[in-house]
């Protein structure tokens, strides 16, 4: 006898249906998937072999086909074993049910005692069957909390195969799992540093503070010890809250990775990703054989800091360039190619040579010329004028001469931020974005007007500073962030200076400028 | 131009190992007319016997079938290249007057300009803005009355002979390679500004590559050729105290411009100051009373328009020189944004100048 159930398998962060066709003959007993079933999918045979025996079914000795549809497309994962199971239940006629099971889309992965486990990548797989129109579903009931947080459908939890069995033969009345509210939270990464533990550095904290409002990419650069991971650290303290909207995505990116926590159910806290500059490109970029979202994408809506940025591998770098500045990123593997969200704010920081000490009034220099313009090449002009905002972080010896000004704390910082954010949220609610930083060019004309002062300002710096269409784009964007954070309406003389300002590399021409 | 008898003779000189600029010197002392080294060299076999010894003559004379005259010749002529000699009456007088001169100069350019007086500017090829600064404003004074003679390094060279063709004056660069070797290279659009409106001179044949050795020795050139020489900024291990060793060696007059005490990059300014070898100067106008010209009329700046949280901080500055950030913000009453811009609308006026690490001067 023939049953099909309907399940959902994961492509990127966006999920596909996949009919799961299960036909039991009289013939010589055997077990096989068929439908570019992956190895996961293949190892499933045993699972719901142990499985079916220890909810104490019978696994009866027939020719057993399990279809896969479509057939053409290679799935991986092991969200069919419990489809799998019931379809081997309902073909064998153990399990005679008039319940309307093509309704439900059903995901689990089975243990061998009938239970069932947690499955990766639930909340895109449902959001995607729910825009396809599926409002029924039964999911383990591990994933319960991060599916509760979609509105307008059933989900259905169960802890284990006979349980599932039951409710559809009516013996176990279920009720759907209660909605959840999405709550803002308030806790932070537990080794961030409160922004008033750093004395000094009114520079760097300044424009610290406009990247974190407007989400512009920001790198530091500044001698050994200066305190350029600490000021990194600080971030996590002054991001402004997630939305709704915007934790879903990331939690959407979290969950297919597999890092999202049960207890959770849903990212609330902005993530701050820091790989090692020794991670490899497709730890960054993404892809690999079974295609997992990369640092970039799990930095999606949060913080990509890369610390000492020059010592990553020029490739890994340039990969960045894409993500930057349409804030997605397209794999493309053999089988597939897949974009994965990549909106991230980029905090990098540098020395300004080898040796670190090059422009110090303490300490000599002792890297040659050469040393210093390989080390600069390795950020290559492209991945520069993708820098909104570059700061030097002050050598030490002036922090210990200056007077005793109390220090803003982290609450006060982040008050300011939230606010600008505020502001950007409600001039972008009908355009689709959240910050000024993913504003493109129609969105910077219509809201980064600009005087004539400024006008002139900004047309003189062009030409000073050889600046290309893009970086002027970007100052205009960093006015807009300044020009929020100081409640104004409209761009001023004075916001576009700073923005231009932090626009400048120093040193870029290492004394042969003129 | 064709190679004489006289430039042959030299290009032996220069070409056989162990006799060197002095022992030139030497024999050019006992030699009469040194084109007959090249012309017909036993008839003065007994007087470079007399000067260098029989083992050097041997070699000397050897060196006629080595050197290839023609692909010189035909390099220097395809370069635009002008040579100019001891023998010539071109060669500069100020250079003639040491043992260590170079025998022969390729020259490109304005040769009229070795005529001229010239003042060298140099220094370390990793400036501060300090430095830059420094050197720019006196390169672009001293160049109303000098030509301004340096080594085209990056750098401290490379902004004075910028300053120089900026404001319309004069400039030498003496390279420590070929004529047609631009080293560094990013230096191509300067060396070929200056070919156009100024000199470039070396000692090196056409396509010899820049070595270590060459730069220490093309240094006594630059010092050389000048009236004295001007160090803006200059650290303890500089190359450019090879450039004051020579030109304290030669008895030309060393100015430096001296730094803070603080400041690693002005230490070798600091130390030939401290060890009496040179003048400190802190206006252009030091060196020409020193020299005995009329000094240049200062130009009063026209009134600016300033409120006072502007005055404040510009007096600020004018009595600390370089100021952090950090200590303007101690002094006024203003928030880190406003003073961020308004120290950018400030420069923008060209008032004040932004240095490294959030320093600011007037």
């Amino acid at each position: 006898m023939l049953s099909t159930l309907k399940s959902y398998a994961l492509e990127g962060i966006n999920g596909y249906l996949v009919e799961i066709e299960v036909y039991a003959q009289s013939g010589i007993p055997s077990f096989d998937i068929v439908g570019l079933a992956g190895s996961s999918i293949k190892e499933s045979r045993d699972r719901v072999r142990a499985a079916i025996k220890n909810s104490s079914y019978e696994f009866l000795p027939k020719k057993i086909t399990v279809n896969l549809a479509p057939a053409d497309t290679k799935k991986e994962g092991s969200g069919f074993d419990l489809p799998i199971a019931l379809g081997f239940l309902l073909s064998t006629q153990q399990v005679v049910t008039s319940y309307p099971l093509q309704e439900f889309i059903i995901l689990g992965e089975l243990s061998l005692d009938g239970s069932l486990k947690r499955l990766n990548g639930v909340m895109p797989l449902i959001i995607s069957a729910m825009q396809a129109g599926y409002k029924k579903f039964i999911v383990p009931k591990a994933n319960a909390k991060e599916a509760a947080y979609i509105k307008g459908v059933e989900i259905y939890a169960f802890d284990s195969l006979s349980d599932t069995v039951n409710f559809f033969l009516g013996v176990y009345a279920a009720q759907p799992v209660e909605p959840l509210e999405y709550v803002q939270s308030d806790n932070i990464n537990k080794y961030a540093v409160d922004i008033a533990e750093i004395k000094g550095q009114a520079m760097a904290k300044r424009a610290m503070e406009i990247a974190v409002s407007g989400w512009h990419n920001i790198l530091m650069s500044g001698s050994p010890g200066t305190g350029k991971t600490m000021l990194a650290k600080c971030v996590p303290t002054i991001m402004p809250k997630m939305t709704f909207a915007e934790a879903v995505e990331v939690t959407k990116i979290h969950s297919v990775a597999g890092i999202l926590d049960p207890e959770e159910g849903i990212v609330s806290v902005r993530p701050f990703r820091s790989p090692h500059h020794t991670a490899s490109l497709f730890s960054i970029t993404g892809g690999g054989v079974k295609s997992r979202p990369g640092e970039v994408s799990l930095a999606h809506n949060g913080v990509l800091f890369l610390d000492e940025m020059p010592e990553y591998p020029r490739q890994t770098l340039e990969t960045l360039r894409q993500p930057l500045e349409d804030g997605v990123i397209t794999v493309t593997r053999v089988a597939m190619s897949v974009e994965y969200p990549a909106h991230f704010m980029l905090v990098a920081s540098m020395n300004p040579c080898p040796c670190g000490y090059y422009g110090s009034k303490t300490r000599i220099c002792n890297c040659s010329l050469k040393d210093i313009k390989r080390y600069m090449s390795k950020l290559s002009g492209p991945l520069l004028d993708r820098i909104d905002l570059f700061v030097t972080v002050d050598d030490i010896e002036y922090r210990e001469l200056r007077g005793n000004r109390a220090e803003e704390s982290s609450e006060q910082v982040g008050a300011r931020v939230e606010k600008a954010r505020e502001i950007q949220l409600k001039r972008f609610a009908l355009e689709g974005i959240y910050t000024n930083s993913q504003m493109n060019s129609g969105l910077i004309r219509k809201y980064c007007k600009i005087d004539d002062k400024g006008e002139s300002l900004l047309e003189s710096a062009f030409q000073r500073q050889r600046l290309s269409p893009r970086a002027t784009s970007r100052i205009l964007k960093t006015a807009r962030t300044v020009a929020d954070l100081d409640g104004a309406q409209n761009i001023s003389v004075n916001h576009l200076a700073e923005a231009i300002q932090f626009k400048t590399i120093e040193k870029k021409e290492i004394g042969y400028s003129l | 131009m064709k190679l004489t008898a006289c430039h042959k003779a030299l290009l032996m000189l220069k070409n056989t190992a162990g006799i060197g600029t002095v022992k030139t010197s030497r024999i050019a002392d006992v030699v009469k007319n040194i084109a007959d080294i090249y012309n017909d060299i036993n008839s003065v076999k007994a007087a470079v016997v007399h000067a260098v010894g029989l083992k050097l003559f041997q070699q000397l004379k050897e060196s006629k079938e080595t050197i290839n005259f023609d692909e010189i010749e035909k390099a220097v002529n395809e370069l635009g290249v002008k040579i100019i000699s001891i023998c010539d009456q071109e060669y500069p007088f100020l250079l003639k007057q040491f043992d260590d001169k170079p025998l022969m100069l390729y020259c490109k350019g304005n040769t009229d300009l070795l005529r001229h007086p010239c003042f060298a500017v140099v220094g370390t090829r990793m400036p501060t803005s300090y430095g830059v600064r420094v050197t720019k404003e006196f390169a672009s004074a001293l160049c109303k009355r000098f030509v301004i003679v340096s080594g085209m390094a990056s750098g401290v060279d490379s902004v004075a002979h910028r300053a120089a063709l900026l404001n319309g004056g004069k400039t030498i660069a003496v390279l420590g390679s070929g004529i047609d070797v631009v080293y560094p290279p990013e230096n191509l659009q300067l060396y070929n500004e200056i070919a156009q409106k100024g000199l470039i001179v070396t000692e090196y044949e056409p396509h010899t590559q820049p070595a270590q050795y060459n730069f220490p020795a093309r240094n006594r050139i630059i010092s050389g050729l000048s009236r004295g020489v001007l160090v803006t900024e200059a650290g303890l291990r500089s190359g450019t105290m090879s450039t004051i060793n020579h030109a304290l060696a030669q008895g030309r007059e060393v100015y430096c411009v001296p730094g803070s005490i603080y400041n690693k990059a002005s230490g070798g300014c600091n130390k030939i100051i401290k060890d009496c070898q040179s003048i400190a100067v802190t206006h252009v106008n030091d060196i020409f009373e020193n020299i005995g010209l009329k000094p240049l009329e200062e130009t009063v700046p026209s009134p600016m328009k300033l409120d006072v949280t502007e005055e404040k901080i510009i007096e600020l500055l004018k009595r600390n020189g370089e100021t952090h950030f950090e200590e303007i913000l101690d002094h006024v009453d203003l928030s880190v944004p406003q003073l961020n811009s308004l120290l950018i609308m400030l420069s923008a006026r060209g008032i004040i100048n932004k240095g490294d690490n959030n320093y600011w001067s007037v």
